[in-house]
């Protein structure tokens, strides 16, 4: 369902397999599942938003906790291609303090920060 | 080690199984007809039955689905036992309800295999079916909790009316609000959602209903900014794992002002001459140190209504996955403002729910709605 690849050797690229609503069971464990990735060692971690339908609190969350991860290493978090819904829910909750969620896509992210 | 009954009219066979099933510690019932077979059933309630297909009195098939048919006996396990060129029937069987079959003649080895395989299986549903029975019960208790905590009546004084709609989307949610009176003119109150459903979500719920109501008692000179610094310094994001979004309006009846706080969660939206959202001060989520314990205040006026919602609201989708959104949630108070209070916020959660179909809402929905003297 989710899935990490290293580009240019230095960006952590999370995607999404296919479209995805990551709400309820999902949340829990795309938290799980991104906690247990390696991406200490990332120069930027690039969240590729294309598949994303909706994300609820949960999922969120994860976002915040991966945040709490990383924050001691400050590596940014880029939340690229939301849509204009998910995009307004992250500002509502001012969580683009946190991340940035204004690349529209991927290689506008790696071309920000993967060099 | 279970109690299995051997249903089967040949003796021989009975005798057998009966030595299989003994030498590792089974007890085992005997019947030689169908009639016997289903009486012991009932008064013995086994762990397992080996029920063989011909038997004088009816059918071994047509016993099975009597069996199957008992609410007494239904869970119980049953394997058929038949002969090596009855493959229809062991089709219909194992269609019918029974879990395996042994075919005759068998290895004293396979018996045993199969039996034990069956009562693990049957154990395991067992212990399964009461955690699960255990947990809903919990679940309830945990939302009759929850439930007691929302205001069945809110102090009087300080509004012409105060009505909400208040629904967790499973047994338990993550939305919590009260309304407390601060003084004899002043009134707070707050709408939380607290990210996730169930029973963690509901947990956290009641903790910061408890805080907030301990917190309001103990700071006669209560500030509203100081309360959220307050709120944001306790519930951090690293020690529970969750956050939570908050609004909290105190309501000044002297001045006739409401001062709000917004802490990640939908702006209130004010109905007066015409329809606004009431979007300062805007802050981020609890529990993240991002909180600057901002406020703003605005002029109320006699007649004005005043609404909190949370994000289950905007977030419900109708069956092409469009979001019922801010703008529809607007319209819909708009449209009903001439109704009274009450019956405006139930036409507005009956148009979400038309909006939302047949399907359950996968987010708690709280809409309060006060309107002012």
């Amino acid at each position: 369902m989710f899935k990490v690849e290293k580009v240019n050797g230095t960006c952590s690229v999370i995607k999404l397999k296919e479209p995805t609503r990551i709400t309820g069971e999902i949340s829990i464990e795309f938290r799980e599942w991104l906690l247990k990735q390696k991406l200490e060692q990332s120069k930027a971690v690039i969240f590729d938003a294309d598949n994303l339908i909706f994300i609820d609190s949960m999922g969120i969350a994860s976002f915040i906790a991966l945040y709490k991860k990383l924050s001691q290493s400050r590596i940014p978090i880029v939340l690229c291609g939301l849509s204009p819904d998910l995009k307004n829910l992250f500002m509502m909750l001012k969580l683009n303090t946190l991340f940035d969620i204004d690349c529209d896509s991927v290689s506008m992210a790696l071309e920000r920060f993967g060099r | 080690m279970g109690k299995i009954l051997v249903v089967d009219d040949d003796r021989t066979i009975r005798m057998l199984l009966k030595l299989i099933l003994n030498k590792v510690g089974h007890d085992v019932l005997e019947a030689f007809d169908a009639k016997t077979g289903l009486s012991v059933a009932e008064l013995e309630s086994p762990d397992l039955i080996l029920l063989d297909l011909m038997l004088p009195d009816m059918n071994g098939l047509e016993l099975l689905d009597t069996i199957k048919k008992n609410k007494q006996l239904e869970k119980i396990p049953i394997i058929v036992l038949t002969g090596s060129t009855d493959q229809e029937n062991k089709l219909i069987a194992l269609r019918n309800g029974a879990v395996d079959f042994i075919t005759k003649p068998f290895l004293h080895e396979e018996v045993l295999l199969r039996v034990k395989t069956q009562l693990k299986l049957h154990n395991l549903i067992n212990s399964l079916e009461n955690a699960v029975s255990i947990l809903e019960k919990d679940l309830v208790a945990a939302a009759r909790i929850q439930k007691s905590l929302i205001p069945s009546s809110p102090p009087e004084g300080y509004f012409e009316s105060i009505h909400w709609i208040y629904e967790p989307s499973h047994k338990v949610g993550g939305d919590i609000f009260d309304i407390i009176a601060i003084d004899e003119k002043t009134v707070l109150l707050y709408l939380a959602d607290i990210a996730g459903h169930g029973v963690n979500a509901a947990m956290l719920s009641v903790i910061v209903h408890r805080f907030i109501e301990d917190y309001c008692d103990n700071h006669p000179n209560f500030e509203l900014g100081k309360f959220m610094l307050e709120l944001d310094k306790n519930f951090r994001f690293n020690d529970f794992k969750l956050f939570f979004t908050v609004t909290a309006a105190l309501f000044h009846n002297d001045s006739k002002t409401v001062e709000i706080t917004n802490a990640g969660h939908p702006a209130p939206i004010l109905i007066a001459e015409d329809i606004f959202e009431l979007k300062e001060s805007a802050e981020s989520i609890i529990g993240i140190d991002m909180l600057k314990g901002s406020t703003k205040s605005y002029n109320i006026s006699s007649g004005a209504r005043f609404f909190l919602y949370t994000d289950g609201v905007t977030e419900a989708t109708d069956d092409d996955g469009q979001l019922f959104g801010s703008r529809r949630l607007m319209e819909s108070l708009y449209k009903y403002r001439n109704l009274e209070l009450k019956n405006q916020l139930e036409s507005v959660f009956y148009q979400l729910k038309a909006f939302n179909g047949s399907k359950e809402f996968e987010d708690d929905i709280s809409i309060i709605g006060i309107q002012f003297q």
